[in-house]
Parts: structure tokens; sequence; C-alpha cells
């Protein structure tokens, strides 16, 4: 039985039970006081009538027997009160309430009532004798008045009597009803007694009972316990909700098995990324090295140089990747070339177009758009957009068709991702936005639009689902238009920018300044020596920490010092720890090399920024560094 | 169904009358009709019988003040509309929501009585003879206060019953108030008598009866009482129209087929009692409808057409009071009352 019936059956028996209180007093003890009012009511009014008429009569009859016996001419004044007296009165006429007295009671009533309109008559007929002079016949007259005066008691008597037995026996009745109604008052209150535990027990087994089971689990879920179930005591609302929450629980539970297997992903591809870089780091030295070989066939050079392109490539997903994955909280809103945050997404995403033969295409004013916007968010609600995007082709068969549109409307940016997949069902998008909404997806999180609009949002954006029936998906997000940064003189890299155009700098006189190449990965120490080598450094090498303090232990002290920050032994901080405490100035002179950009974010880093490379270095850029230091540490020491 | 319950005070002739009524209705509605018996107590008894029985849809009620007076809480207290034909007792006004009369009250025949008697004949000394009962107690409050009202103030006042002497009253009145005109308030039997002695005690007196005395006698009434009447003035309900209306007409010749004479104005009243109450239930078969339909009728509905006047409860119908001088077996108009 469902809850709402239950509490239907407990308050219909409660009504029932004052229903059958309150009729049970208004049948025993209300039904006889009524009818004790009513009926006795019309019957003394009535009394009251006959018994005023018969006192008045009686009065009248007396005064007109002293005016008999003292014979001679009445006066007139007092025969005229007499009269007036004997007259009817209309408004005090019984009649009306005889239909409201018992049929019992009536027949003495009007036998009273006529037999002392019969006195009155007689009176009058005695008066007129007495105003003719006709004594005599006057006093016979009041004869005749005393007899009837005597029937007319008689049946006022009877009457009277018959009117207060009657009232007696109803209130005997009323008496009796009284009675009655407190008896069974106090057993419907027995009763009322004895339903009241089984109200109780009903209540606390069917709903104390489950919400305590409810308040419990939720209690212990709020604690960070998710293993918790209920287990529902009815098959009701109550039941049902414990079902619902077990269910809901269970979400929570697989969302938090999901959240942390992507953790552990997200972990692992860090540590690849890390370690891939070190041979990008590796190939795109070597590759630096060579293309510094003066006399090299053209044919070779043209090699070379797409190895390095690629292994920049490479190195750019790599750390596009581990920048995505560690979803480092930069909040900070500024000005982004919106066009460039696009190549950017595509970029990370671009690799599944060719394997999921997916046809892309990218449509975008030729002018840059400056959006406000925090580009690693941007990045991630754009790398969201896509992923879902990919996951809907993917259930089609090809040809698949992906479009990224960029356009301004009406002082906005808007971004719009549409494929022709199979588009999103009409019962789901009401609730597309919220969170834990799989549908579609067996291996989504159900969280990703949901926080994608959230961050939309919070960079005063916006994100919603266009339909289009029978064209797949749309989604657009857009972001308030902004001017243009300053036309300040665009913040060069000279070193790369030299390379990327084949001048690579003057070559210095051997051995001028020296460098300590402190790196565990041989092909990265190798490649490296030989670039700084034919770029005029002298390069001493060591494969972790400790070796590094004893070539420095061996002498000369060199200019600058480059370590790699993951070495077996002694790590690079350690080394830097170690110089710290050898002598400050050695330090000053250090250039980490690091795959992992993370550990230099933090505010109490040893490490200024200047002092940091990060993996995959392009090698002019590292010369410039090296250069960077060496003249500090000459400057210091001149 | 129409159920229609008259005094003993009613002609005989009505029984039959009544009968020809019910059988002359088709099957929409249906007149049941009752004589009810002398006493007060056995009459409430045997209503209370009939109601019972029959469970009428509205009741027409054709006799005294004083039955109705004890019968109008009876029928509210069933819920029954009621039309009174009759009964003229000022204490019935507003008795009961469900009680509609025909007739103005007491009050109104008095002020009509007392103005043609002070106004036309010049009255200032009256006697009035009335019955002991509501009707003469009620009809005579009325007529004795509206010749106050009218600065005549020597009033007789004699109440009597029917065991009265009359001659002994009729000797009273004539000798201790020798009036100038005398008011009879009573039914045909009591009238009957003392008509004869006042004529002879006070010759060339105007005599001016109410409504009621043109109601057959009871028992004890002389031989040819009605004769004795002539040349009385009386108050009246209905005069015969001047154009000779083709239903007034046929209810005529139908009661003189019956009774051998003339009806009376109360035949009319009866007549037009059972007309609204068969319209009423022609239109509505629940009580309750009844009820709203007779209250409505010369408000919100038109009044229907009647033998008496315009048919409705509403006060317009204080104008049908009027006065006729009596002749051997017919009534002529008195030009109008004042």
């Amino acid at each position: 039985m469902t809850l709402r019936k239950v509490l239907f059956t407990v308050l219909f028996l409660l009504g029932l039970y004052l229903a059958g209180l309150g009729a049970f007093i208004a049948v025993e003890v209300l039904g006889p006081g009524m009818r004790l009012r009513e009926e006795a009511e019309p019957v003394a009014r009535v009394h009251r009538i006959l018994d005023e008429r018969s006192r008045s009569l009686s009065r009248t009859v007396e005064a007109v027997r002293a005016m008999a016996e003292r014979g001679g001419t009445p006066d007139a004044g007092e025969v005229r009160r007499l009269w007036s007296g004997l007259l009817p009165d209309p408004d005090e006429r019984p009649t009306r309430s005889y239909a409201r007295v018992p049929a019992r009671l009536r027949g003495h009533m009007i036998q009273a009532d006529a037999a002392s309109g019969l006195v009155a008559d007689e009176l009058l007929e005695t008066l007129i004798l007495l105003r003719l002079g006709r004594l005599e016949e006057a006093r016979t007259n009041l004869g005749v008045v005393a007899e009837l005066q005597r029937s007319a008691l008689d049946l006022l008597g009877s009457a009277q009597q018959e009117g207060l037995e009657y009232v007696v026996a109803l209130e005997r009745e009323l008496a009796a009803a009284a009675s009655t109604g407190i008896r069974g008052v106090v057993g419907w209150v027995l009763a009322g007694v004895l339903l009241l535990p089984f109200l109780v027990v009903l209540a606390r087994r069917r709903v104390a009972a489950p919400l305590a089971d409810l308040d419990r689990a939720a209690a212990r879920v709020a604690s960070g316990d998710l293993d918790v179930e209920i287990e529902p005591r009815y098959d009701d609302e109550l039941g049902s909700l414990a079902r619902q929450f077990n269910q809901m629980i269970g979400v929570v539970r697989a969302r938090g098995r999901a959240q942390g297997h992507l953790a552990a992903a997200g972990e692992l591809l860090s540590g690849v990324a890390h370690e891939v870089k070190n041979p990008l780091m590796a190939i795109s030295a070597l590759a630096g090295s060579r293309l510094d070989e003066p006399d090299m066939e053209s044919e070779v050079r043209d090699d070379w140089t797409e190895v390095q392109t690629q292994a920049r490539r490479a190195g750019k997903i790599v750390q596009d990747l581990l920048r995505f994955v560690k979803g480092e909280e930069d909040t900070e809103v500024e000005t982004v070339h919106l066009q460039e945050c696009l190549d950017e997404a595509i970029s990370l995403v671009s690799y599944r177009f060719e394997v999921d033969e997916i046809e892309f295409s990218f449509s975008a004013p030729p002018d840059p758009i400056w959006v406000r916007a925090v580009p690693d968010r941007l990045d991630q609600v754009l790398v969201n957009l896509f992923s879902n995007a990919l996951s809907a082709l993917r259930r089609v068969d090809p040809p698949r068709t992906l479009a990224l549109e960029c356009r301004l409307e009406e002082g906005r940016a808007v971004v719009a991702v549409m494929d022709d997949g199979p588009g999103v069902a009409p019962r789901v998008e009401p609730g597309l936005f919220s969170p834990f909404r799989t549908e579609g997806s067996e291996t989504g999180t159900g969280l990703g639009l949901y926080i994608s609009r959230n961050l939309m949002r919070e960079m005063g954006g916006g994100l919603r689902y266009v339909p289009e029936p029978g064209r797949g998906a749309r989604f657009e997000a857009w972001l308030a238009v902004a001017p243009p940064p300053d036309e300040a003189a665009p913040e060069g890299r000279p070193a790369e920018e030299a390379h990327r155009t084949g001048e690579t700098g003057p070559v210095r006189v051997p051995g001028e300044t020296s460098v300590l190449l402190v790196e565990d990965e041989k092909a990265v120490r190798r490649a490296v020596r030989r670039f700084l080598h034919r770029k005029g450094f002298a390069v001493v090498e060591a494969g972790d920490g400790l070796e590094a303090l004893e070539r420095l232990d061996e002498g000369p002290t060199p200019d600058v010092i480059v370590s790699d920050l993951r070495m077996p032994r002694m790590d690079g901080l350690a080394l830097l720890q170690a110089l710290e405490e050898r002598d400050p100035r050695l330090a000053d002179r250090v250039l980490i090399l690091s795959g992992d950009i993370s550990i230099f974010s933090g505010d109490d880093s040893a490490l200024a920024p200047e002092q940091v490379l990060v993996k995959p270095v392009e090698l002019p850029v590292l010369v410039e560094r090296i250069e960077t230091v060496a003249s500090r540490k000459g400057r210091a020491s001149g | 169904m129409v159920a229609v319950l008259h005094t003993p005070t009613t002609p005989v002739a009505l029984d039959p009358y009544l009968e020809a009524e019910a059988d002359s209705w088709g099957p929409d509605a249906r007149l049941v009709s009752r004589r009810l018996p002398t006493g007060l107590e056995e009459t409430v008894a045997q209503v209370e019988d009939f109601l019972r029985e029959h469970s009428p849809t509205v009741v027409v009620y054709h006799g005294t003040s004083r039955v109705a007076l004890a019968l109008a809480p009876l029928l509210a207290r069933e819920g029954i509309p009621h039309i009174l034909t009759t009964s003229t007792s000022t204490q019935l006004v507003g008795i009961t929501p469900y009680t509609h009369r025909l007739v103005p009250s007491d009050t109104v025949q008095g002020r009509v009585l007392a103005s043609f008697a002070v106004d036309r004949l010049g009255v200032r000394r009256p006697a009035v003879l009335y019955l002991r009962d509501d009707y003469g107690a009620s009809i005579t409050k009325g007529l004795a206060g509206e010749l106050r009202s009218r600065g005549v103030d020597d009033i007789f006042l004699l109440p009597h019953d029917p065991r009265s002497d009359f001659e002994l009253l009729v000797e009273g009145v004539a000798r201790l108030q020798r009036p100038d005109g005398v008011f009879l308030a009573g039914y045909g039997g009591q009238v009957g008598r003392v008509v004869p002695l006042l004529k002879e005690w006070l010759p060339g007196v105007p005599i001016i009866g109410t409504d009621a005395i043109v109601s057959p006698a009871g028992p004890d009434a002389p031989e040819g009482w009605r004769e004795e009447l002539e040349g009385l003035y009386m108050a009246t309900f209905w005069l015969p129209s001047p154009e000779g209306d083709p239903r007034e007409r046929e209810i005529i010749a139908r009661y003189r087929a019956l009774g051998g004479k003339r009806p009376s104005h109360f035949v009319f009243l009866l007549q037009d009692g059972i007309d609204v109450a068969r319209a009423a239930v022609q239109r509505f078969p629940r009580r309750r409808a009844v009820e709203r339909y007779l209250e409505e009728l010369g408000r919100q509905r038109p009044a229907l057409a009647g033998l008496t006047g315009p048919l409705h409860f509403g006060p317009g119908r204080t104008g049908l009071v009027r006065i006729a001088r009596l002749g051997a077996a017919d009534v002529e108009p008195v030009e109008g009352p004042p």
C-alpha cells in the first residue's frame, strides 16, 4: 500500500472517528435537548396565555360580582374598564402556537381557551344586564359564569397537568440521554485511546523508520562514505525514495571511480609526457646541431629541418597535453586571440580526424578576434565540445563531417561546433546541461557540458545547444569581443626567430665560455654537448648531481651550469641546494631544464623564472640563456 | 400535485366543484381536495395524515384564518409552499416563508370598511359585533384602529360566540350605544341570526359586514339566513366584470349547476389560487422551485391574469377589497370606495 493510501486511510479513520463521535453526541444528547426546547416552548407559551387570561377573568368575575351585590347603577368608567378587559386581544391568541404543541396536549388547551371565551362572553352579557338595570338577571347570569369558570379552570388545570407531565417526561428523556451520552463518549474516548497506539505504530513503521534510514544514510554520505545502501522497507513513496537514493549514490560512486580513473590517467599521461620530452629534446638538439654544419647538401639539410620541425611539433603537443591534463588554475582573464586559441584546441584533437575519417572544416573572419577569457579554460571548453562531437560521430558511418565556425554577432564572438552525427534527442534536450547526464555516452562523466557552460558563464559568455533537426548537433559558445591589446612591439624571441630563418648567430672563440652540462639522458647530453661545442662553448659533462659536484671539485669552475631536473642519485634541485650551500654565486649560474613545468609555478619556488627552460627547449634559446648567465657572471666578477 | 384543503365553513357545493376541477386537469398535474373537520385539534391531526399520505407539491388552503394560523407552521415544517385564498388575519403576515396569501390582510379590509362607513355613510358612533375567534379579533383590531385614526372613538366593541344571547346583545347595543352604524365581523350563521334583531332594534341603521358574512352558516343557522342579509354592505374581493368575462360565466354556470346558486367571491379566490398552483406545478415538479416561482410572481416574473385581478403575492393586491351591497341573491357594486 502506498504511503498516500496509508495517510488517506489514517485520515479517513480519524475523520470517521470524529464524525461518529459528533453524530453520537448529536443523536443521543442534542436530539432530546432540541426536542425539549422546541416542544416545551410552545407548550409553555400557550399555558402562559391561558393562565394569564384565567387570572384576569377571575379578577373580572369578582369585580362584576361585587358590582352586582352592590346593586344600583354601575359606574360607567368601571364597566368600561372591565369591558375592555373582556375583549379578545388578537395578539395574544394562542392559535398560532397550537400547531407546535404536541397533538395529545392540544385537546384540553383548546377547550380551556374556548371555555375562557365563554366565561368572558357571559361576563359581557352580565355587564350589559347590569347597565340595563336588570340586576336579578345579572345575578342569575353570574351563577352561569361561576359554572363556566369552574369548567374552564378544570380544563385549564387538566391542560396544565398534561403539559407539566409532558415537560417532565421530556426532561427525564433528556437526562437519560445525557447519561447515555456520557457513557457513550467515554466509550468513544476509550476506543480512540485504543486506536492511538495503532496509529503511532503505523506512523513509526511507515514514516518515521524509513525517514530515519534516509537520515542515517545521508549522514554517512555527507561524511564521505559512498558505500551506503538503504534497504527499502515498503513498496511505497518512501521506499521509492530509498531506491532513488541508492541509484543516486550508485551514480555518485561510479562518477567517483571514473574521476579516479581519469586522475590516474592524467598522472600517467603526465609521466609519459615527461619521459617523451627527453627523446624529443635529444632529437631536436641533434637536428639543431646537424643543421649548424655549414657544408651540408641541400637535400640532407631539408631532411634535418623536417626532423627538427616534427620534433618541435611533437614537443608542443606534449606541452599542451600536459597543461590540459594538469588543469593549471590560471584563472586570470586576459585578452586572448580567439583564432589562436581555436588553433590550439584543434591541434589537440586533430590527430583523430584522419583516424576516424572525419572531414574537418574551419571558418573564421580573416582579421584577429580578441576576446576576454582564461585561455586554459577556453581550451577546456573547446576540447570538450570537440570530444563530444567526435564521440557522436563515431556512432555514425563515414563520411563524417565536423565543422568549426567562428563569427562576430552583435558584439560577441560566437564559436559553433557542428557535427553530422545522430544529434541530441528531443527528450534529452531539457536536461542537456544538467550534471550527470550521460545519454548517448557510455564512458562520459556526464559533467562535461555542465562544467563547460559554467566556465563560459564565469568568463562572461555562454554555451547553448542549437537544435537543427536532421542535421546532427550544433553547440554555440560565445564571449564578449574585447578591444585588441596595445600595439606594443612584439616581444621578440630573437634567437628563435633567427633559428627559424637559419641565422644561428656568431660562432664563439673556442673555450671562451665554459658550460657544465648535467644530464642523465645520454642522447640528450650528447646532442646538446655537440651543439654547444659547435657554438664555441667549452662543455664539461656530468650524468647527475653528484657527478656534477665531482667535476666542480676537480675544477675549473664553469661559467654556466645547465642541469636537468630529474636525475638519479641527485636531481637538479638537490644540486642547486648543494651549490647554494657551497657557494651562492655558483647557484646563480645554474639553468634548469625540465619537462615538468608545474614545480616552478608556485610563488615559493627556489628558482627564478629566467633560470628555467622547459623541455624540449629550442637550442638557440638555450644558447641565449647561457650567454645571459655568462655575461652576468662576467659583470659580477669584473 | 396540488392539494386543496378547505374548512367546513365553505359551501357544500365546493366538493363537487373541486371534483369537477380535478377531472378537467390533464396528465401534467393532479388535484386532490379535502374538506377539513370542525375542531382545530382534529383538523391539525387530519392534515398531518393527509400530508403523509399525499405529499403534495403545493397546498391551496381555503378557509378561516384560525385554521390557517395553525396549519401554516405545520406546512412550513414540511417545506410545502401554500397559498391562502381567503385568510385575512394580520397574524398571518410573514408567519412562514412558505405562506402566500391572495387576499389583503384585515388591516386593509378594516381601512376600506372604516373609510366607507365614515366617509360615505357618515357613521360616528358605531358598534362592532364580532365573533370571538382569530378572524373576528383580527379584523376588529384593524377596523377599530382605522375608525379611531379617523376620529371615531366612541366604538361599542362586542365579541360573542355562537352560544351567546344575541337578543340581549343586540338590545344592549341598541340601548347602551344607540349606534349610527353596525359592523358585523363573523360568518353567515351568526350574522343571519343577528341581522333580523338589528333591523328590529335599529331600523334604518346601516349594517356593514366583513368579507366572511356570506360564508355558509353552521348547523344552528336560521332558515333563509342569506335572504336576511339583503341590503347589507360588505367587503368583497370579487365583483362581476361589466364586460361579462367568459371564464367568469363558465365558473358561475358550473357552480350554479352544482350548488344551485351563484358562487360567492370566495369561489373566485379559490379558483385563482388553484390556477396559480397549477401553473407552478406544471412548470416545476419540486417544492423548492415552486416556492421560488410563487415568490417571483409579480417581481422577476409577470403576474398571472386572474379572476380577481393580477395574480401575485406582492403588495399590489391590497387594492382588491371593494364594497358591494347584497341583493336577495346577488351582489351589487357600490360606487367605488374613496
